[in-house]
Formats: C-alpha cells, sequence, structure tokens
C-alpha cells in the first residue's frame, strides 16, 4: 500500500523578512493538500490570508474563534492566526490549512485551525470553514500577512500532499 | 521594502524576488484598509461598552451580577 | 532509524450517483489511528446533520458539537443516542454544488479494551464551521464506519470519499 502524506515544499523566512510566502507550479499529482504555517509578524497586525493562484476574489467562508476571554464567529474569508509583535517575544502562530481534490474541477474547500498561544492574557485558537469558488486546479499557493504587514525571520511554511492511492 | 519569498514546488528552489509596483500598491491599500478597520472596530466596541453600561446603570446591576443572574 | 510507512490510504470511492449512505467495511486492524476524509458535494439545500456509526450499532453514542455560525457561536450535545452527530449545526454545505470538508480521527480504533472515541471537524464557507467529538461506549474493534445524511441524497456525485490508516510503529 502506497505512504502518504509527503512533504512537496518547504521555506524558511530569512534575515530581511518576507512581504509574502508563494508556493508555485504545485504538481497536480496528489488528492490532497496541507499547508501547515508558522509565522510571527513584523508589526501589529496578527493575521494573515491565503490565496490560490494569485486570486483574491471568489473568496468566502466563516470562522469560530476564542480569544481566551469571549468566542465569536465571523463571515469572512479563509485565514490564519499570526504572532503580532506585541506578543510574547520568539512565539510564532500555528495554522493547519486542509484542502482536498484541490487539482480537481469541484470548487475547493478549505478546512484551517489556527492557534497563537503565547502565554499571555489574549490569544487565539480559530477553526474555519472557506471556500474558494473556482473550478480551476490548484497551481500555486500564496500566503499574505494582514494590512501590508510582513513575515519576520524564522517564520515557516510546509506544503505536504496527500494521496488517496 | 522586503521581498516575496517564492518556493517553486518542482525544483525545490526558494527565491526571494522585488515586489512589482501593483503588488507594493496593493500592500499599501490593504495597510489602509486594515487600519481604517482597526479604528472602526474600536469605535464599535466602544459603543458596545458605552451602551453596556447604560444599561447596567439604569438596572442598577454590576456586570458580575447581571452575569449571576443570567447563568 | 528510519521510520516505516505511515498515513496510508485504505480505500477510496468518488461517488458516480447522488447518496444519502456511505460504509467502509471489513477495515483492517493493523493500524493505530484511522482518518477519514470527505471531499463533500451538495447535491441538495440540506445542509444535512450526518450520523456517524460503527459495526451496524445503533446504541452507546454520545457527543458534543462546538460550531460558529459566520454570526454566531454555539455549542450541542446528544446522549444514549443512535449515532454520532456530525455537522449538526453547520458545516456541510447548503448551496447546491458548493463543496465542504469532513475530516474525522478515529483514535485506537482497532483495540478492544477502551471504548472509542471521534474527533472530527466540518467546514462549509455557506453554513459553518463546527468541532465535534464523539464516544461509542463499546470496547469493540471497530471494523465498518457508516456516515449517512438524515435526508435524502444529499451527497452529491463527485463527493470523495478516502479512509487513511496511521501506524505508530
Amino acid at each position: 500500500m502506497a505512504n502518504t502524506y509527503t512533504l512537496i515544499a518547504s521555506s524558511t523566512v530569512g534575515s530581511g523578512g518576507a512581504a509574502n510566502i508563494e508556493f508555485t507550479s504545485i504538481p497536480s499529482t496528489y488528492t490532497d493538500l496541507l499547508v501547515k504555517v508558522s509565522v510571527r509578524m513584523t508589526s501589529t497586525y496578527d493575521l494573515f490570508w491565503i490565496r490560490f493562484n494569485g486570486v483574491t476574489t471568489n473568496l468566502s467562508g466563516k470562522s469560530l474563534q476564542g480569544d481566551g476571554s469571549s468566542v465569536a464567529s465571523y463571515t469572512v474569508e479563509p485565514y490564519g492566526r499570526g504572532q503580532s509583535n506585541t506578543t510574547t517575544s520568539n512565539t510564532f502562530s500555528s495554522t493547519d490549512f486542509y484542502v482536498p481534490n484541490y487539482a480537481g474541477s469541484n470548487y475547493k474547500s478549505i478546512s484551517t485551525d489556527s492557534v497563537s498561544e503565547n502565554n499571555a492574557t489574549q490569544a487565539y485558537a480559530a477553526l474555519g470553514a472557506g471556500l474558494w469558488s473556482s473550478t480551476s486546479a490548484i497551481t500555486s499557493i500564496q500566503i499574505v500577512p494582514n494590512g501590508g504587514d510582513t513575515f519576520v525571520q524564522y517564520s515557516a511554511a510546509y506544503l505536504y500532499g496527500i494521496s488517496n492511492s | 521594502m522586503p521581498n516575496k519569498l517564492i518556493i517553486n514546488c518542482e525544483t525545490g528552489e526558494q527565491t526571494e524576488v522585488e515586489l512589482t509596483a501593483e503588488e507594493i500598491a496593493q500592500r499599501e491599500a490593504d495597510a489602509a484598509k486594515a487600519e481604517a478597520d482597526r479604528v472602526a472596530k474600536e469605535a464599535e466596541d466602544a459603543a458596545k461598552a458605552a451602551l453596556k453600561q447604560e444599561v447596567l446603570d439604569k438596572l442598577g446591576l454590576s456586570a458580575e451580577e447581571v452575569a449571576a443572574l443570567l447563568a | 532509524m528510519a521510520a516505516g510507512a505511515t498515513y496510508e490510504p485504505i480505500a477510496t470511492t468518488t461517488l458516480v450517483s447522488a447518496t444519502s449512505t456511505f460504509t467502509f467495511s471489513s477495515i483492517s486492524g493493523s493500524y493505530t489511528d484511522l482518518v477519514l476524509v470527505i471531499a463533500y458535494k451538495a447535491a441538495t439545500t440540506n445542509y444535512p446533520t450526518l450520523r456517524l456509526s460503527f459495526n451496524g450499532s445503533a446504541t452507546g453514542y454520545s457527543g458534543t458539537q462546538l460550531y460558529g455560525t459566520g454570526s454566531a457561536a454555539g455549542s450541542a450535545r446528544t446522549s444514549n443516542a443512535a449515532y454520532i452527530s456530525i455537522a449538526r449545526a453547520v458545516g456541510v454545505p447548503q448551496t447546491i454544488g458548493n463543496t465542504g470538508t469532513i475530516i474525522i480521527n478515529l483514535q485506537n480504533y482497532s483495540n478492544t479494551t477502551t471504548y472509542k472515541t471521534v474527533l472530527a471537524r466540518v467546514n462549509a464557507s455557506d453554513t459553518g464551521t463546527e468541532a465535534d467529538v464523539g464516544l461509542w461506549q463499546s470496547t469493540s474493534a471497530i471494523t465498518s464506519i457508516s456516515i449517512d445524511s438524515i435526508t435524502t441524497n444529499d451527497f452529491a456525485i463527485g463527493s470523495q470519499f478516502t479512509l487513511y490508516g496511521i501506524t505508530a510503529a
């Protein structure tokens, strides 16, 4: 039986920081994709977006988010939590985006689990349901900080392919 | 201005690429929108807090007392 | 020492006709955990609760759900039920043709000592996101998994069901 859950590509941000992280030329040979992201931001923004094939439209979603004292649900495009520069130093957030059938002709569903714990008064745990209403195969993925922010050094992203046969 | 980090999944190569003028303009627009959203949310949160306190004052109760009632 | 193969695909099916029920049977007991991934495509506007059950049993199930609708958060639970509720409030698409993701984790599914627990995530951008935990009060090894929708033929053509096995060593 085939082994699956294969690392396709990885990236780590260098000393100059990164305006965004982009995986290109994604092969169509897997069934599902899993993007694992660990980031810290340069400024006070603490959120980043995931986009596909360089397209910023036809993205939709809903999230459920707790911050340590309250819980709320939002109608918002798929996002992950990032660690802002006001959080405990040397802490980086952790996010999984799971995209099944990324190379098929159905719309692309995105399942998100994201946390930004930093042993302080406020941190976030977020669950997300997303949709990219496109029939195109995903060939590239962009991880983009909110508000024109920047990812700091040692932020990282990993792209895994999962095959169902 | 930081570069964008591109990872080619065919070769595994990671390169830093300068942003285009359009991408820079988009980042600046994103920054302006994010700041506007933050200001709007702060105003909304302040308005909610003020309304909540107004109601508590009318009831003559503290927030803890209301929480105990609703528990 | 190099790790052995893990996270193996056991079986997969892509629907060629709409259905209400899907079952994986004769599941090998040689793995440690199971992961069921469903790429759900909506054939109807029902966005139904999905019923998860094991080995054809209709007793001994309970569960808790945590969900967000995009404007409100909530939680619910069931006890002494005939199935574990998945997507009880939200999490499967309501718009025909839209897709959603269901990931169901079954830890230690083949042991004959403990009750069986389930962790599930269900997501659809037009209804919401839900996390479900479930318990089957049985020490039987899980050899079959059934998932069915509470209404008719909600799984559209093109919906895909894949069962993976994870080996601890």
